[in-house]
């Protein structure tokens, strides 16, 4: 008896039957996959945001959201087109070049769908509100540290001083308003029509960062101007807290390649040293912070003085809140 | 007349008539629906690179003696000298026969564009030979089309570039040398000789070409190698002769540029595109402008951006062969191996075709700016080896269906080869023109590419989107539009075809505009950033979508 005309014992019946049936119907499922990928497409290409839903998401967080809470869109892709239809009062640049997320006691996420934003992801959802696919959901921070006082919102030419300090000899940088200024990729971030015109063509002044992620950020620009040199940020009045913490970045395709000297930051009081910062090439959009509790609850003037060992494409950006 | 109709079993003249109908059809097809399409960067280098050989092209014909000095030479093919000539002469002898000498080609692009679509066409028809000679008619005819319904196959057809020009001439000089092999003779390797000089002329993968050749012509020549030594040079496959002899020949004499200071020429051609500037690309949700290039872009782009039943059939067609191949090793090892007189391994030279074309981005090393369209190449080797996995399918549901009417399992196998391609010719059809942002179902579409973090589109031709949709309507009459990704000779000629409002002013920078468009691509969104500064607003006016993916952003000054 050869193997061809071995009988099938009783325990692999039910295997070979499988066998033959896949042999013979191998193909079935294959181009099943054909008739599936057509349906998928027809599914996946339908419109599915109209603009009657955005107006009614926009109605309702005009209604709800105050002025502290977070908005914020997923998937992140959704960004322009979310935008346009809440329009700047909502998006604020506050929200959406934001930070982080601690500030914030409660966010309003816009997604569309079951897509959520990464960052929230930990939060608590209060309540959710459905538009046609899109969903606003309503959440709590689990531990929010809310700002008692923004530096950024105090650079301009009433709420700050600026100066480059070469050998203690301090040279005013003018507050001045104009046009800003612009350019296209590689130009790093916008000059804001009011800035401080320093020396060299330097300039500080608010505006919004590509950080190493080519995340917006709100920050105050403030390049060290290298060597010796430092750059001299003091602000008049800053309502202190317990902390002082911050964020700080280059611009993307200033610190990417990682071959710039770091930038150092040192805070101080009515000349007394609160702490410092150093940011290296590469970090990213890093934080930083130094308890202040013998400052909580005054206010007070506060300095901060920028350097690096070299000066070039050191297109250093920051912020700084009290806690 | 029946006679004329009646296909023989031989591939042989109606086949060629068949695929270059086909290539006709794709031909008519691209030109018919270019217009959507707006100007891609490297297009209006090329379009500026066409209109400067023209000047040297007239002045061969009324002074060919100054034509060959060096100073005319370097004056009129100077420009974009980093890449062969032949392909923009094309474009340029295009422009100068079928616009400007007789204007049978409305728009100066069409005719630039006309080579690379008439190429396309033709890597068609080879397709379609190849699958014929090989598998079935049947199945020639799947591949062609199978590779043409891939969305960036079809996106890249439209573009006076280069990369479907490379992949015709690619995939038709491996047919000339598959073809020398099987019919042997000098007139064939002279051809295969020459095609290969043509397609070095085009784009520098041809370079690659070796790497297909050369081991395939040992798995052919390996019964006369275990010979005598002194019978090996005469036993080398004259193709490969030509191929090395000839081809750099016709390479140099149809590049003007090389004919002067050819070594100095040569080393500035190798040395540009061995350092290669890296430029940006997203990746999952990464910028990447430096080496190490992801491992996996390659891949994972395949699988998101051609249809997945292609990708499929190409898996069985290639298990097939594999399972194939390993009884042949059996067979050889055993030294029982039964084969014809001159076996010439066609699929052996497939796989060698499309493993040679995607290597490159196997190693870290290789940018990867270019999303998919460098690997191209391997497309229609892949959709063969798809088509061949389909004739299975087809025979096998033909073999299951024995007991039905005659006519049952030819009305199942059209409906079947019908919905095989519905899927892609729907896809395709849908990305157009957006093929750049366009991602296919297994990944979610468009969204879910976006949702990845994948790339959305290069080279700012999303910029005559942008016009159409909301600019020509809204913006006023000589506003500044600030153009960002889009190459000056791109936006110029889009003004001069009128695919642009013409009173528009476009500006170098968002602060001098009126209106600032955004391509949304992640390393560009610095320049969006400056927008919101430089305009206080965070709200563009409109967004050009793809599926309700942002492409394009308009902002207004307020």
């Amino acid at each position: 008896m050869n193997e061809d005309t071995q009988p099938v014992q009783p325990s692999d019946a039910p295997k070979t039957r499988l066998l033959v049936l896949v042999r013979r119907w191998w193909f079935v499922p294959i181009l099943l996959v054909a008739a599936i990928e057509l349906g998928l497409h027809a599914w996946q290409t339908r419109t599915v945001m109209r603009p009657e839903d955005w107006a009614a998401v926009r109605s309702t967080l005009e209604a709800q959201a105050q002025p502290s809470d977070l908005v914020v869109l997923a998937p992140s892709w959704l960004g322009p087109v979310g935008r346009m239809h809440l329009g700047n009062g909502l998006m604020t640049v506050g929200r959406v070049a934001r930070a982080d997320e601690s500030r914030f006691s409660v966010a309003h996420e816009v997604g569309l769908g079951s897509a959520r934003s990464p960052a929230l992801a930990a939060w608590p959802v209060d309540q959710e509100q459905r538009f046609g696919s899109l969903r606003v959901r309503r959440l709590r921070n689990p531990d929010p540290r809310p700002v008692i006082d923004d530096l950024v919102a105090h650079a301009t030419g009433a709420g700050m001083e600026v100066s480059t300090v070469r050998g203690g000899v301090p040279q005013e940088c003018a507050w001045r308003p104009g046009p800003p200024v612009t350019g296209t990729l590689g130009f790093g971030p916008a000059l804001p029509g009011d800035r401080f015109h320093c020396s060299r063509n330097a300039w500080v002044g608010e505006t919004v960062n590509a950080d190493l992620d080519y995340a917006p950020r709100r920050c105050i620009h403030a390049p060290p101007p290298g060597g010796n040199e430092v750059l001299r940020l003091r602000w008049r009045e800053v309502r202190f807290g317990a902390r002082l913490e911050g964020h700080h970045a280059l611009y993307v395709e200033a610190e990417r390649d990682r071959k710039g000297t770091p930038v150092r930051m040192a805070f101080s009081s009515d000349g007394k040293p609160l702490g410092e910062a150093s940011h290296e090439d590469g970090q990213g959009w890093v934080s930083f912070g130094f308890d202040t509790p013998e400052l909580a609850g005054r206010t007070g003037e506060l300095t901060a003085e920028v350097s690096s060992p070299r000066g070039d494409r050191r297109t250093y950006c920051f912020e700084a809140t009290t806690r | 007349m029946k006679k004329l109709f009646h296909l023989p079993p031989e591939v042989g003249w109606r086949d060629h008539l068949f695929g270059a109908l086909m290539a006709v059809g794709v031909t008519a097809w691209l030109l018919v629906t270019a217009d959507a399409i707006g100007f891609a960067r490297d297009e209006g280098f090329y379009f500026r690179a066409a209109t400067q050989y023209a000047g040297w092209f007239k002045l061969l014909v009324s002074d060919p003696s100054q034509a060959f000095e060096r100073a005319a030479i370097d004056r009129f093919w100077g420009y974009n000298h980093e890449h062969p000539s032949l392909v923009k002469s094309l474009f340029s002898l295009s422009w100068l026969g079928l616009h400007e000498k007789w204007p049978i080609l409305r728009g100066a692009s069409d005719a630039f564009r006309l080579p690379a679509m008439v190429l396309s066409g033709v890597a068609v028809w080879v397709t379609y030979l190849f699958g014929a000679r090989v598998y079935s008619r049947r199945a020639g005819v799947i591949g062609a089309l199978l590779f043409l319904l891939t969305p960036r196959v079809f996106y890249h057809a439209h573009l006076a570039c280069f990369d479907l020009p490379i992949v015709a001439m690619w995939t038709l000089c491996i047919y000339v040398y598959w073809r020398s092999i099987e019919r042997g003779g000098i007139g064939w390797a002279l051809v295969a000789g020459i095609v290969y000089g043509l397609t070095l002329e085009t784009k520098h993968n041809a370079w690659i070409l070796p790497a297909v050749f050369v081991p395939h012509a040992v798995l052919v020549m390996r019964n006369h190698l275990r010979g005598d030594w002194k019978n090996q040079v005469l036993r080398v496959p004259m193709s490969l002769v030509a191929m090395a002899l000839v081809g750099p020949v016709v390479f140099w004499a149809l590049w003007p540029w090389m004919w002067h200071d050819t070594a100095a020429r040569l080393r500035e051609y190798f040395d540009f595109h061995f350092n290669h500037v890296y430029y940006n690309m997203e990746f999952l949700g990464k910028n990447y402008f430096d080496a190490p290039s992801p491992r996996g872009y390659m891949p994972l782009m395949i699988l998101a951006t051609v249809p997945a039943i292609t990708l499929l059939l190409c898996g069985v067609g290639v298990g097939s062969q594999v399972g194939r191949a390993v009884g042949w090793m059996r067979s050889w090892r055993a030294k029982t191996l039964v084969e014809g007189t001159r076996p010439t391994y066609p699929n052996v030279l497939f796989g060698l075709a499309a493993l040679a074309a995607i290597s490159p981005w196997l190693f870290t090393k290789t940018p990867i700016f270019g999303g998919t369209k460098h690997w191209m190449t391997a497309y229609p080797f892949m959709a063969l080896f798809a088509a061949h996995g389909l004739d299975l399918a087809l025979n096998a549901l033909g073999a299951s269906m024995g007991r039905l009417p005659r006519w049952a399992p030819v009305v199942a196998k059209a409906a079947v080869m019908g919905v095989v391609v519905a899927g892609p010719l729907a896809i395709t059809s849908h990305a157009h023109p957006f093929g750049l942002a366009s991602y296919v179902p297994i990944v979610g579409g468009t969204k879910g590419g976006a949702t990845l973090g994948l790339n959305r589109q290069f080279w700012g031709y999303t910029s005559q989107n942008a016009n159409e949709e909301y600019l020509e309507e809204h913006a006023r009459k000589g506003a500044a539009v600030f153009i960002h990704d889009t190459a000056w000779d791109s936006w110029a000629r889009m003004i001069d075809e009128g695919r642009v409002r013409p009173d528009f002013r476009g500006v170098g920078a968002p602060h001098q505009s009126d209106y600032a468009i955004v391509h949304h691509e992640l390393h560009m969104n610095e320049v969006e950033f400056q927008m919101w500064v430089a305009f206080g607003t965070r709200a563009p006016v409109y967004v050009v979508a793809h599926d309700e993916v942002p492409v394009v952003s308009i902002y207004r000054r307020p």
